[in-house]
């Protein structure tokens, strides 16, 4: 038992001690004065912002910090949703069938590399300047990973569970959704893990570029405008925290009552 | 003249339950014609323990794919029961060499995976699927995933899976092939006793000899591609059929003594690994 | 029954599917299903994009601008990318210690460097250039470091075992070796690039590149200039994956038999 003890704790240990050295080499840089203090705060100075935003309240008594937060948590959620549902239904399609596969590839493969921001600004001529010109933005950019992703895990089962399925009465349309679903789903969950990706940054560009009046890029962008690099440092900080938290608490939990549950495991890239 | 009805007992019992007539299969490798089964002539009896063998590559999957429904023969037919086989069906389960568990089901619902096709209730249908675990001796292992299984145990679950769709004809493409030697005689030994409660046609296929007459009822054996039957052997001893008895030793001689030439002849046909080739 | 391999593309292909849709577009925009104010019709992003062209080829100066920044960061990105990955693979050690300061700068967007950029650095090429750099110098450092991390242990002890040094071990064994890994890098790179470039020139390009052309565009309700926009962005990404990259597997990777998946 304290073997198993003893090694989560180094696990834990693995990345607490190179990032406090981090943190610790940049508040000696920093005061030094080497680097402009223009460019650099200090690590002290952003959390001091972070707190200052944490306190400051709105009207309503909520705090801003948490306001950002959840505002862009909010956004890629409802972002992600939408991708999730039109893109892993689109992927089935593709892997069920060659046609629509041949005919949706071209059109996939030139619009996916460009990218989410890209569309910014003419959602905000169809959408406004607030949440859904966000949302759109940030569904399309995690469609395309989930799409491809699905049709490829669909593409990809072993026909023999396909073929099993066959032999024990089950149509076509069954086929579909209780083998081929639950089979392509080490790549569904690859792609879900991209598309969280890609969703938070584009939601968080948006955000940055567009003149919304909440989230973490908009508070990003107020650091420059009122040249407060803290509360740039700050921002940054909390971007990453966010995101790593929500990989966490999502995409791993999933992967582990599903794919790994099952002994199923996605070819791995990077 | 009897009656109809006793014609139709008397039918049921000698006619075959799978008829394959003149059946050729050729398909294309690579952009060559490759034939892999020809003038194939077979009739699998009623509720017997049929055991096709045969040198690597020579079609024997083939074979049990177009009795499954997942191929149409290139000319020929392929009868079951009288019909044309159409596709695959419930009356015609099939157990693979590599299982084809599905791995996000836990045993039970694997088992029960055929029975909830058939629009059972879900209460119904987990009961069946039960009797079933029990049947291959399985209980415990409701509640476990395929992954967690050991290959002995994954095989049961695919037998049990199968057989609860209450197929008319049972098809086995070299099941134990992947089990280790032990493993291997317990689950003939397993697969004999639960034949043995539960009649049905059998068709298996596989590469040993010793198991072959170990099984079968009857014992096709086919030549080298292009597959065709060599030769029967009918092997009507007593179940358990243990190696030392002569008559088993005897048996196996003669299943073997037609296939060593065609196996012969298989490694001299400058050929790839063919064991997934066949489909 | 899934038994078709991959779809091979062929032009035609490729092209149809596009062509049906550009059709389909044309036609409901010419109808007036869609406002057209709101959604350009294919034929008026082409005319746009030829009256772009003269009397002054401003687009194809704003393409260039745009190509020259990707392509300075994507440089220095990629080169000082592998010089860090490398021996952040080799050495175990290093591998510990900076590893998660690497997972959580990958996991930044790059467009959040960029007010940083501007308080400092300013509007112009400069910021977008670095920019870029920021973009996909963490993503190439990473696939460096896990190719030579994931180097087969025994080729490693082969080569010792015949009297290698760390050094020749270095070159010979874990660089080669860790190519496919750095090659899938590098063009997952070129879209990490693009992604910051578009954005960068959004906030801070002033009056020139693709990005900027997107985003002033909007201040005029110009919908055909910001559907060009996203035109030439598909076309040149399309582009510098295919011949760029495609070129760079194909003589080297493929011909070793170690094809990467997409």
């Amino acid at each position: 038992m304290s073997a198993f003890f003893r090694h989560r704790r180094l696990a834990t240990a693995d990345w607490v001690v190179p990032i406090v050295a981090l943190l610790a080499v940049w508040e000696l840089i920093s005061r030094s004065g080497i680097v402009d203090p223009v460019l650099l705060s200090s690590p002290t100075a952003a959390v001091g912002a972070l707190f200052d935003l944490a306190e400051t309240q709105t009207g309503d008594g909520y705090s801003v910090l948490l306001l950002h937060v959840l505002s862009s948590v909010g956004s890629l959620a409802l972002a992600l949703l939408l991708a999730v549902s039109v893109g892993v239904t689109v992927g089935i399609l593709m892997g069920a069938s060659g046609r629509v596969y041949r005919f949706l590839d071209p059109l996939l493969t030139v619009l996916m590399p460009i990218p989410g921001i890209a569309w910014a600004p003419i959602f905000m001529l169809w959408f406004g300047f607030g949440m859904p010109t966000i949302i759109a933005a940030g569904a399309l950019a995690a469609f395309f990973p989930l799409a491809y992703n699905t049709a490829t895990g669909v593409r990809s089962i072993d026909s023999r569970l396909l073929m099993a399925a066959g032999s024990m009465g089950a149509g076509r349309r069954e086929v579909l959704l209780r083998v081929c679903v639950p089979g392509a789903a080490p790549s569904i969950l690859t792609g879900l893990s991209l598309a969280f990706a890609r969703g938070w940054r584009t939601v968080i560009a948006v955000e940055m570029v567009s003149a919304s009046l909440w989230g973490l890029g908009f508070m990003i962008m107020e650091g420059r405008e009122y040249l407060r690099p803290a509360h740039i440092y700050g921002g940054i900080i909390v971007v990453g925290i966010v995101f790593l938290l929500l990989e966490w608490l999502v995409v791993r939990r999933l992967e582990r009552t599903t794919v790994e549950r099952w002994g199923m495991r996605a070819p791995v890239e990077m | 003249m009897g009656s109809g009805h006793e014609d139709m007992i008397d039918a049921k019992g000698a006619a075959a339950a799978i008829e394959i007539a003149r059946v050729r299969q050729e398909f294309c490798r690579d952009g060559l014609p490759v034939v892999a089964l020809d003038s194939l002539d077979l009739s699998i009896r009623h509720n017997e323990f049929t055991v096709v063998v045969g040198p690597s590559g020579c079609g024997k999957t083939t074979l049990l794919y177009l009795m499954a429904g997942f191929e149409k023969p290139t000319s020929g037919r392929v009868l079951v029961h009288g019909r044309e086989v159409e596709g695959p069906g419930r009356d015609r389960g099939i157990v693979f060499q590599d299982l084809a568990l599905f791995p996000w089901r836990t045993v039970l619902g694997n088992i029960a995976f055929g029975l909830e096709t058939a629009r059972m209730k879900r209460e119904d249908a987990l009961a069946l699927a039960r009797e079933y675990v029990h049947l291959v001796g399985l209980e415990g292992f409701e509640k476990a995933y395929p992954n967690t299984l050991s290959g002995g145990m994954k095989q049961r679950v695919a037998l049990a899976r199968t057989l609860a769709c209450e197929p008319d004809v049972l098809l086995m493409d070299e099941p134990f092939g992947a089990l280790d030697v032990q493993t291997r005689r317990l689950m003939q030994e397993e697969l004999v006793r639960i034949w043995e409660t539960r009649r049905k046609t059998v068709v298996f296929v596989t590469h040993s000899v010793s198991e072959a007459v170990y099984l079968a009822d009857t014992v096709y054996v086919l030549t080298a591609r292009p597959g065709t039957v060599k030769g029967v052997v009918h092997v009507d001893l007593p179940r358990p059929r243990e190696a030392p008895d002569p008559m088993v030793m005897a048996k196996r001689g003669e299943v073997l003594s037609l296939l060593e030439s065609e196996v012969r002849k298989t490694h001299l046909m400058q050929t790839r690994p063919l064991d997934d080739a066949w489909r | 029954m899934n038994n078709d391999r991959e779809p091979s593309r062929n032009a035609i292909g490729f092209a149809l599917p596009l062509l049906i849709v550009a059709l389909v577009w044309q036609l409901v925009v010419s109808i007036g299903l869609v406002d057209s104010s709101l959604v350009p019709s294919p034929w008026s992003i082409g005319r746009t994009m030829l009256g772009l062209l003269s009397p002054e080829p401003l687009i194809l100066s704003y393409l260039v601008t745009s190509l020259y920044r990707m392509v300075v960061g994507f440089v220095l990105g990629s080169v000082i990318g592998i010089l860090l990955g490398v021996p952040l693979g080799a050495s175990g050690g290093l591998h510990k210690a900076l590893k998660p300061i690497l997972d959580f700068f990958i996991s930044v967007p790059t467009i959040c460097w960029v007010p940083l950029l501007l308080i400092s650095v300013g509007m112009g090429d400069a910021t977008v250039i670095i920019a870029v750099f920021l973009g996909c110098v963490f993503p190439v450092t990473y696939s460096a470091m896990n190719g030579v991390r994931s180097t087969r242990k025994d080729l490693v002890w082969a080569a010792r075992g015949m009297g290698a040094s760390s050094s020749r071990v270095l070159f010979a064994v874990l660089l080669p070796a860790a190519l496919p890994s750095v090659i899938t890098g590098l063009r997952l790179a070129v879209g990490y690039s693009w992604r910051a470039l578009v954005g960068a020139e959004m906030l801070a390009a002033a009056s020139s590149g693709i990005g900027y052309m997107i985003y002033a565009a909007r201040a005029f309700y110009d919908v055909n200039v910001m559907f060009a926009g996203l035109v030439l962005i598909a076309l040149a990404g399309l582009g510098m994956d295919y011949l760029v990259m495609g070129t760079l597997e194909r003589r080297t990777i493929q011909k070793w038999g170690a094809v990467t998946k997409t």
